[in-house]
C-alpha cells in the first residue's frame, strides 16, 4: 500500500513514521507540509492511504478533498475541530485526535484497510465529506481544478457566480473559473452581507454593483464594474433593496 | 452635536408647552396688571416668547462649548456672560423692532415698552439662567446614564472574561498539537520532550495564576512569550524565527496580563502557521513617560497578501484594552512592505 502524509509539524510527521515502521506493507511515497502540494502529489501519486491534517499551510485539509481527482482512503490526524468529528463519523473514513496512542493508530490502519476492500472511497463520496466538513463561518476562498491547474480564488475577487447545468461558473475581473457544485451550495456558504441571489442564475458581489438599471415595467439589470449586465428577478430585487436600504 | 431638545419627542413637547405657559402668562400679566389691550398683551408676549424660545435653543453650543468638566471655571463664567448679553440684546432689539413696526402709532405702548425696559432684562436673564441650567442637567443626565451602560457592560465583560479565561488563553490548537509535539519528541529526544513538558506546564500556571485584572510587569509577560515561542518553535521547526528587542527601561512597565501572548499567537497564526516558507516575528518594544509601545509584526506569506482588517483575536485585545483603559485606539495595525505590524499603546497607570 501507498501513503502520503500531508502534516506541517515535523514532530507530528516523525510521529506517523514511527507509528508506521511495524506496518512493512506500508510504503510512504511522500511528505508535503502545505495543502496545495499535497492535493498536487494525490492527484499525481495516486496512493491507496493518505494522512491528513486539516489546520494546514495554503490550504486546509477540507479544501484539498475539493480538488482531488483520485479517491484514497482518508485518516485524518487533528488537535480540535469539534465541527469536523460528526462529519467523520458519518462518512467511511477515520480520524485521529491528537495526540493519539499507537493502538488507535493501527486500529485506524486495519480499518482502512478493510474498507479498501470493501467499499472503497469514490471521488463522489469524498466531495460529499468535503461538502459536510464545511465550517460554520463563511468562505473566504474558493478552490477550483481545471484540467492545467489549481486555483485559490479569494471571494473578494468574485464579481457574480452564474448557473450552468450542474456547475458554477464563477467568474473575477480577470478570469472565469467552472466548479461543479450547486448554486444553493454557494448561496449558503457566502457571506450573505456580501453576496445577494440576485436571480436563479446569478449571485452577485454587491460591493462589484455599479448600478442597477430599469430594463422594463417592473424589471431590472444590475450593471458590475466589468460591464457585465445581470438579470435580476422579482425577489432578487427585494433582497438586493434589503441589503443596500435603498 | 444636535440640540437634545429637539432630537426628542418628549423634548419637543415639554419645550412648546413651557413656551406656551410663559406666553400665556405674560399675556395674563400685561392685559390685568398693565391693562394693556388684549390684541396689544397677545402679539407682545407672543413675539418676546417665540423669540426668546428660538434664541435659547442656540444656547445649547454655548453650553456644549463650556464643558465644566473641560474648561476652567472663569472661562464658562466669562463665555456665559458673553453670550447671555448677546442673546438678552438680539431679543430685546428685535422684539422691540417687530412690535413697533406693528403698532407704529400706538404712543402709549411704545412709551410701555421703553419703560418696561429693566424688566424685559430681568426677564431675560432668568430665561438665559433656566435654559442654561436645563442644558446643563441634560448633559450630566447623558453622562450619567453613558457611565452606568459603560459600567455595566465592563461587568458583563468581566465576567464573561472570567468564565472563559482558560479557554481564550490557552488555544486548544496550540494545546493539543504541543502534546502531540510531545508525544513524538518521547520516542525520538525524551530530553527535548521533558523541557517542552516543562515550558508548558510554566505557561499554563502564568495563565492560571492570571485574571482578566490583575497587571503585570513587562518582563513576567516577555518571559512567559518566551517560552511559549520556544514551544512554538518545536512544532513549526525552521518555519519560525522570532526575535525580541526590549531595552532594560520598559521592563518594569505595569501592563495588563496576558495581553502579549495572543499578539505573538495572531502573529504566528498569520504568518507563520500558514505558510509553508520560512518567516519571521519580530516584537519591539519602546516606552517613555506616559505609555509603552509595543510592536509586533511577522512576514506574510503570499496568499494572504491581499488579506485586509483586523481577525478575531486581534478585534478581542482591542477590546479588552479599550475597557481597561477607556480609549479605542490603543491597538492599529498595518500592512508595511509585505509585514503585517500590530502596535499597541499601554498608558502608563496612575497609582
Amino acid at each position: 500500500m501507498k501513503a502520503i502524509i500531508i502534516e506541517d509539524e515535523e514532530p507530528a510527521r516523525d510521529l506517523l513514521r514511527k507509528y508506521l515502521e511495524p506496518f512493512t506493507d506500508i510504503e510512504v511515497i511522500g511528505e508535503y507540509i502545505d495543502g496545495y502540494e499535497g492535493a498536487k502529489a494525490i492527484n499525481k501519486l495516486k496512493p491507496d492511504v493518505v494522512f491528513l491534517d486539516i489546520q494546514l499551510p495554503r490550504l486546509t485539509g477540507i479544501e484539498v478533498l475539493e480538488l482531488l481527482e483520485h479517491a484514497p482512503m482518508l485518516i485524518f490526524t487533528t488537535a480540535y475541530d469539534e465541527y469536523a468529528l460528526k462529519a467523520f463519523e458519518k462518512n467511511a473514513v477515520d480520524y485521529l485526535l491528537k495526540p493519539f496512542s499507537r493502538d488507535r493508530f493501527s486500529q485506524a490502519i486495519e480499518r482502512a484497510k478493510s474498507r479498501i476492500s470493501s467499499q472503497p472511497n469514490t471521488e463522489q463520496s469524498i466531495q460529499q465529506l468535503a461538502e459536510n466538513l464545511t465550517t460554520e463561518s463563511h468562505l473566504t476562498r474558493i478552490v477550483v481544478k481545471s484540467p492545467k491547474a489549481m486555483n485559490v480564488i479569494p471571494v473578494d475577487d468574485i464579481l457574480y457566480l452564474e448557473a450552468q447545468d450542474d456547475y458554477v461558473m464563477i467568474h473575477t475581473s480577470e478570469s472565469r473559473h467552472m466548479k461543479k457544485q450547486t448554486m444553493k451550495y454557494f448561496e449558503d456558504r457566502l457571506n450573505p452581507d456580501q453576496f445577494v441571489r440576485i436571480h436563479r442564475s446569478f449571485i452577485a458581489n454587491v460591493s462589484h454593483i455599479t448600478k442597477l438599471e430599469p430594463y422594463s415595467k417592473d424589471a431590472f439589470i444590475a450593471v458590475l464594474k466589468n460591464g457585465a449586465k445581470l438579470n435580476v428577478s422579482n425577489s432578487g430585487y427585494k433582497a438586493l433593496k434589503e441589503r443596500l436600504s435603498f | 452635536m444636535q440640540n437634545p431638545i429637539l432630537s426628542k419627542k418628549l423634548g419637543i413637547i415639554v419645550f412648546a408647552i413651557w413656551w406656551t405657559a410663559m406666553a400665556l402668562a405674560q399675556f395674563a400679566a400685561l392685559s390685568i396688571f398693565y391693562g394693556l389691550k388684549t390684541e396689544i398683551s397677545a402679539i407682545d408676549s407672543l413675539v418676546y416668547n417665540i423669540i426668546f424660545a428660538a434664541l435659547s435653543l442656540g444656547i445649547w453650543y454655548w453650553v456644549r462649548y463650556s464643558d465644566l468638566e473641560k474648561q476652567k471655571i472663569f472661562n464658562i463664567v466669562l463665555n456665559h456672560l458673553a453670550s447671555a448679553t448677546l442673546s438678552i440684546l438680539i431679543w430685546i432689539t428685535i422684539s422691540d423692532f417687530i412690535l413697533k413696526s406693528i403698532f407704529p402709532n400706538d404712543n402709549s405702548y411704545i412709551d410701555f415698552l421703553n419703560t418696561s425696559l429693566p424688566w424685559r432684562i430681568a426677564i431675560g436673564t432668568f430665561y438665559y439662567i433656566l435654559s442654561g441650567l436645563i442644558y446643563y442637567l441634560i448633559i450630566y443626565i447623558q453622562n450619567f446614564r453613558e457611565q452606568t451602560m459603560r459600567e455595566s457592560e465592563i461587568k458583563t465583560l468581566v465576567r464573561d472574561a472570567e468564565l472563559n479565561w482558560l479557554k481564550h488563553q490557552i488555544n486548544p490548537h496550540f494545546l493539543f498539537n504541543s502534546l502531540n509535539s510531545i508525544s513524538s519528541l518521547t520516542m525520538s529526544n525524551p530530553e527535548k520532550a521533558q523541557e517542552m513538558v516543562i515550558r508548558l506546564s510554566d505557561l499554563l500556571r502564568y495563565s492560571l495564576k492570571q485574571s482578566s485584572q490583575s497587571f503585570v510587569s513587562i518582563s513576567d509577560e516577555i518571559s512567559n512569550c518566551v517560552k511559549y515561542l520556544e514551544i512554538e518553535k518545536v512544532r513549526f521547526g525552521k518555519r519560525l524565527n522570532y526575535s525580541i528587542s526590549a531595552p532594560d527601561a520598559v521592563m518594569d512597565f505595569q501592563v495588563p496580563a496576558m495581553i502579549l501572548q495572543p499578539l505573538f499567537e495572531n502573529a504566528i497564526k498569520h504568518g507563520i502557521a500558514s505558510s509553508s516558507e520560512q518567516g519571521e516575528v519580530k516584537a519591539v518594544f519602546e516606552s517613555n513617560q506616559n505609555f509603552l509601545k509595543i510592536i509586533i509584526s511577522n512576514t506574510m506569506p503570499e496568499e494572504s497578501q491581499n488579506a485586509k482588517g483586523m481577525g478575531v483575536g486581534l478585534v478581542n485585545i482591542s477590546r479588552r484594552l479599550s475597557l481597561l483603559y477607556g480609549q479605542n485606539d490603543l491597538l492599529k495595525s498595518n500592512i508595511v512592505d509585505s509585514n503585517y505590524i500590530v502596535e499597541v499603546i499601554i498608558p502608563k497607570l496612575n497609582r
